[in-house]
């Protein structure tokens, strides 16, 4: 009988949970010596027993309890369940951040006029700015940021709409902090990419190399510290209903190449559904897209578009899977 | 009576007020309780009084015992939670390395070994506490506990599949490195006629 075969019949054995015929088959493979041997000395060490005096325990359980019905106990644990968060195992440091929140029009305007008065931003195009301090930022497409006056001496506040890379120059002294809607970025010098477009209900940090902590501003216990190839995505539905509001994945290289693939016209994208993908190509290509097939929507594609033309990538995605599609001016309604 | 059924009883016992029953279920458990909680909180201080009070709420909330299902179960996954809500609670703890020789670890706590060989049964608890931490707990509990596949499942939150699964890589582990050391410890009656043979046939 084959090695891995005896183990598992007699870790089964082991757990007092054998079937009668995994039993007779285990007897089978006792006939080889060796097989036997090994089982006699694995039984052995299963039968330890483990002897504790327990009387002293015992005699102070019942003083506790004694105390407890007098109720001068102090009680310690909770044995109760809680809600496990899906990464409560992974490493949280607090980082102390203080939240601004980004508002629209006059009121974001008034927030900024306090200590922030650059304003920088984009519509149809993206832009490309190095800051007094060293630090270089890329604007993507509908973003607009602002930052303090006398960015780098005493201060490096930055508020964030819409999506921007950042590549910041580390000066211990003065911690670099990003707010993008309800997050708070701290940065220690660092590379990384933060989508926070108002209408999407999520954001989405990347951190390409450093390490940075990102926080919930309105719930300052919530706190990660994220490292390079970590992305986060704040959800501030979760948040709403009490869940865990960051998620953290660890992303493949190639797929955080993706996070920061709008920086130089690149649309890459990896089993995404054509639902998710659509809003891509029309920031890309400048086009509105419509897809009339509920079928397509949910289709998934892989690939990679730098300087291909519109009829180009919509041929491309033709070849992976039947579609047909028409471009009118800037409409493009993809069908089946 | 199994294991199962006999902790029923005294659940029972003890919802009547019967002390000796209550004194019956802590000399059973505490031990196992406070070794369980250790692979989680590392440190045994937290891990025996949080058994201790484990019994005393027991105790006082004895009146409800009838509604616990499964009693065992009912015990390890009250440790469990305790542990990870002391955790969370706890986040800027360091954290600690999981100390091996548990036989150091409590007063008068005691391992009888079956196992004639010392050296091996130190390799093999070496190997058992160098196991991935899940893998360790699951295997503690079958081993030292008794606890069956299917209660460990509950007891974790995992799936019956895969408690079995990690039992049986543990097991694995377990024979490599006994398979290694009998063959060069050989104690089969065969290998020592040869030897004994061999020995004979020296001039």
């Amino acid at each position: 009988m084959e090695k891995d075969q005896f183990i598992l019949l007699l870790s089964k054995k082991l757990s007092k949970e054998i079937s009668v015929t995994e039993q007779m088959q285990l007897d089978q493979a006792l006939q080889n010596e060796a097989y036997q041997q090994l089982a006699d000395q694995m039984e052995l060490y299963f039968a330890e027993k483990k002897k504790l005096n327990f009387k002293g325990p015992l005699e102070a359980t019942w003083s506790r309890i004694a105390e407890a019905e007098k109720g001068t106990l102090v009680n310690g644990f909770d044995f109760s369940a809680h809600q496990q968060s899906l990464f409560s195992s992974t490493l949280f440091k607090a980082a102390a951040v203080v939240v601004v929140i980004f508002g629209i029009g006059l009121i974001g305007y008034y927030f900024a006029n306090r200590s922030q008065t650059t304003l920088l931003a984009t519509t149809d195009h993206k832009i490309f700015k190095v800051l007094e301090d060293g630090t270089r930022i890329w604007l993507n497409k509908q973003s607009s940021i602002t930052y303090n006056e006398d960015f780098g001496k005493q201060q490096r506040e930055i508020t964030l709409t819409g999506e921007a890379y950042f590549d910041v120059v580390k000066i211990a002294a003065v911690p670099l902090i990003v707010h993008a809607g309800r997050v708070n970025i701290e940065v220690k010098g660092t590379a990384f990419n933060v989508n926070a477009y108002q209408n999407n209900d999520g954001i989405e940090v990347a951190l390409v190399r450093g390490s940075i902590a990102v926080t919930d501003s309105q719930n300052s216990k919530n706190s990660v510290l994220l490292r390079p190839n970590d992305k986060l995505v704040f959800s501030s539905q979760s948040a709403l209903q009490n869940q865990n509001s960051f998620k953290v994945m660890v992303l493949q290289p190639e797929l955080l190449l993706k996070e920061t693939s709008w920086l130089a016209d690149t649309l890459v994208f990896h089993k995404e559904k054509l639902i998710d993908l659509a809003p891509k190509l029309a920031k890309k290509y400048d086009v509105s897209i419509e897809i009339r097939s509920e079928k397509l929507k949910e289709t998934r594609f892989s690939g990679t578009f730098t300087n291909e033309t519109i009829d180009q990538a919509l041929a491309a995605l033709k070849l992976s899977y039947p579609l047909t599609y028409t471009i009118n001016k800037q409409l493009v309604i993809i069908k089946d | 009576m199994s294991e199962k059924e006999k902790i029923k009883l005294l659940f029972q016992e003890i919802q009547q007020g019967n002390k000796t029953a209550f004194n019956e279920l802590f000399a059973t458990y505490y031990a196992k309780l406070i070794a369980f909680a250790y692979q989680y909180t590392k440190q045994l201080e937290s891990a025996e009084e949080m058994s201790s009070e484990l019994f005393v709420k027991l105790w006082l909330k004895r009146a409800q015992l009838s509604k616990v299902l499964n009693p065992e179960v009912y015990l390890y996954v009250s440790i469990k939670n305790a542990c990870l809500n002391l955790i969370r609670a706890d986040k800027k703890r360091p954290v600690l390395p999981y100390i091996e020789d548990q036989s150091m670890l409590a007063d008068g706590m005691a391992v009888e070994s079956k196992l004639e060989d010392k050296e091996l049964t130190r390799l093999l608890n070496h190997a058992v506490n160098s196991l991935p931490e899940q893998r360790r707990i699951i295997f503690k509990l079958i081993k030292e506990d008794g606890l069956k596949t299917n209660e460990v499942a509950e007891i974790l939150g995992l799936s019956k599949r895969t408690v079995e699964n990690q039992l049986y890589k543990a097991v694995k582990t377990l024979a490599e490195i006994l398979s290694a050391y009998l063959g060069y410890h050989p104690q089969s009656k065969t290998a020592r006629r040869q030897l004994a043979v061999i020995f004979l046939m020296l001039p």
